[in-house]
């Protein structure tokens, strides 16, 4: 009882402090020097948590800001909690939110002096302030499905089956997922239209040994080539490349080291720089709040790379990548977009 | 054909650690304990068997570490629940926490990583190829060139079944859990029983959580576990504790977690996710059924 009554009296203080900031007048300048990356998983993927973590280092060496990282773990009930803590100390907050877009927007209106960037998908508030960075993953994807589908065909390479089929194993079905497997096919039939993608969802992005035994009934149906678009899940996919003698194509940050020989190509989608090239328009005075930034190809942030110890990757394949990677950029090739 | 093969042998690896852990399971289920700490036990084992492993340069090594962290947590088991009387069930559920934290907080002490560890340094347990059987065409491709594990644990399978039901010790075993009082008036400590059903059962669990690190995958990733410790539990309690229902069970989960990604071709993913827990659900259904009517009969 006496506590319900703490609880109470401090929800009627905070409240009038909270009706208080909002009422007294904004004289100071927006500053931008306490930074936040907020992310719904966590870190430690090898891949897309922590390629956005190396650009929140960077930006905290080069200006040097105070940065803090705030893993949600997936765990729903963390989603509120960390964006509140996270508009508690920061100016500028970096966020991942699958799953949380609506809370965001709640915050992101509630707050309009704070900078909101989300990351990886288009989130908009009614007062417009959020920021979005949304990658054209298609293009990278497509690159992706071009080496696949020349790879399936090319009888040369060791292991490779007559049949033309591929693989792609998502961690779950989601708009960027399904972007992904949607270029990647494009990109394999672009070689040839006949090539054939099977495709596994394994609803966790965490289980390595469920994502192995995806990959592995991959290859049983006759896939020689397996894209893992699946965080650390994929790990698995990579291993049951190696344990096959069979190819797998990485995501996010280069793998191609991690089985050496059997990741033929990474499709890199580099969070890190994106992050840095916002914070950078906030520090030169040229962001603008509520736009969405499409970072393609051109921007550098996605890309197909093959640097690797071991390549097996035939150099026309490599060649016939990098053509069309060049007509992308200079805009003769153009790249179908996922639409939901 | 392939895909049939592949089905199988994906049902044969996917259901190993469960087995195992459930075995374990199932001697301090006869023993009387409510056990809910093979979660645990089997995320300790899968992280020190990566480090005995890659510290050693030999899967050996990891093995026997993996056994004796799992050991270390059955000791605290016994300390708690047998010696000091707590709640069985509060000191599994301490005991699951703390091996998921204690796990996660290592991995990134120890191998300066967060989320998974991999690396050519980590051996891994091999795989056996049979001779004779391996020649034979798809009886060899199904029961030769599994994990050492795999084998082991059909050994295992049969040692337990065999020690609840035909030893002095299994009998003992079943009395500490039916009737306590009766065995220490019979001049056995059931609390001594209870205490061996422990270590067994770490032991198990500990050679489960090597096969996930060191024989399936070749990595520790954090949670690694991912529930297995709760379904060998339901697979104990499904079966009332018989070591060869046991192993149907952990067959039948294993195949319909395969058999979930396989049905992807012609169903939505998010229906086949749900096959496993409905094929769970349909075996307790059946065994009621059938357990009503050897009742009524």
């Amino acid at each position: 009882m006496k506590n319900a009554k703490l609880i109470s009296l401090l929800l009627v203080v905070s409240m009038i402090a909270i009706a208080a900031g909002g009422c007294a007048p904004k004289e100071e300048q927006v500053t931008a020097d306490k930074v936040v990356y907020l992310i719904n998983g966590a870190l430690g993927d090898n891949a897309f948590y922590d390629s956005g973590q190396a650009g929140i280092d960077r930006i905290a060496e080069e200006f040097g800001v105070e940065t803090r990282t705030i893993e949600c773990n997936f765990d729903a009930g963390q989603y509120e909690p960390s964006l509140q803590a996270a508009v508690g100390y920061a100016d500028v907050i970096f966020v991942i939110s699958y799953g949380f877009e609506d809370q965001l927007k709640e915050i992101a209106d509630k707050y309009p002096d704070k900078i909101f960037v989300n990351l990886d998908t288009v989130v908009q508030n009614s007062k417009n302030t959020i920021t979005s960075v949304d990658f054209i993953e298609e293009e990278s994807a497509y690159l992706a499905g071009i080496a696949a589908g020349m790879l399936t065909l090319d009888t040369s390479v060791p292991n490779i089956n007559p049949e033309k089929i591929i693989g792609a194993v998502g961690g779950d079905v989601d708009p960027v997922i399904s972007a992904f497997i949607f270029a990647y096919t494009n990109g394999a039939q672009s070689v040839d239209p006949d090539v054939v993608v099977e495709t596994k969802y394994l609803g966790d992005w965490e289980d390595t040994a469920k994502g192995k035994q995806a990959a592995l009934q991959l290859y049983d149906i006759g896939a020689d080539v397996v894209f893992q678009i699946a965080a650390a899940a994929g790990m698995g996919v990579l291993q049951a490349a190696g344990e096959r003698g069979l190819y797998a194509i990485g995501v996010d940050t280069n793998q191609n080291d991690i089985v050496p020989g059997h990741v033929v190509a990474s499709d890199i989608k580099d969070v890190g720089l994106a992050i840095w090239n916002v914070y950078n328009s906030i520090n030169d005075g040229s962001y603008k709040p509520g736009e969405v930034l499409e970072y393609g190809l051109k921007s550098g942030a996605v890309d197909v790379v093959f640097d690797a110890q071991v390549q097996v990757l035939p150099q026309a394949i490599i060649d016939k990548v990098a053509e069309a990677r060049q007509q992308i950029i200079d805009g003769t090739l153009v790249i179908e977009r996922y639409v939901p | 054909m392939k895909i049939a093969i592949g089905l199988i042998n994906g049902m044969i690896t996917a259901a190993t650690p469960i087995l195992l852990a459930a075995l374990g399971g199932t001697l301090t289920f006869y023993a009387g304990i409510f056990n809910i700490a093979m979660e645990g036990m089997m995320l300790a084992g899968a992280f020190f068997a990566v480090i005995g492993s890659y510290f050693f340069n030999s899967w050996l090594m990891g093995i026997l570490f993996a056994v004796l962290a799992s050991l270390v947590m059955a000791v605290i088991f016994i300390l708690f629940s047998v010696v000091l009387k707590t709640d069985e069930f509060v000191t599994g559920i301490g005991l699951n926490l703390f091996a998921l934290g204690a796990t996660t907080y290592f991995l990134r002490q120890i191998f300066k990583v967060k989320g998974a560890f991999s690396g050519p340094g980590i051996v891994s347990v091999p795989n056996i190829e049979i001779p004779l059987i391996k020649d034979i065409p798809l009886v060899g491709e199904i029961l030769s060139g599994h994990n050492l594990i795999v084998y082991l644990t059909l050994i295992i399978t049969i040692w337990v079944a065999y020690l609840v039901f035909k030893t002095r010790f299994g009998l003992r075993l079943r009395a500490a859990g039916y009737n306590p009082t009766c065995l220490d008036t019979s001049g056995v400590p059931a609390d001594r029983v209870r205490i061996w059903s422990l270590i067994i059962c770490g032991a198990l669990c500990g050679l489960a959580g090597a096969y996930l690190s060191l024989g399936y995958v070749t990595l520790f990733s954090e949670n690694m576990s991912a529930g297995r410790g709760w379904i060998s539990l339901a697979a104990v309690i499904l079966v009332n504790g018989n070591p060869w229902g046991i192993a149907l069970i952990s067959l039948l989960f294993g195949f319909s977690d395969g058999l979930g990604l396989f049905l992807q071709r012609v169903l939505p993913s998010q229906f086949t996710s749900m096959v496993p827990y409905v094929a769970t659900l349909i075996a307790l259904f059946v065994y009621s059924i059938r357990r009503k009517e050897t009742v009524l009969s």
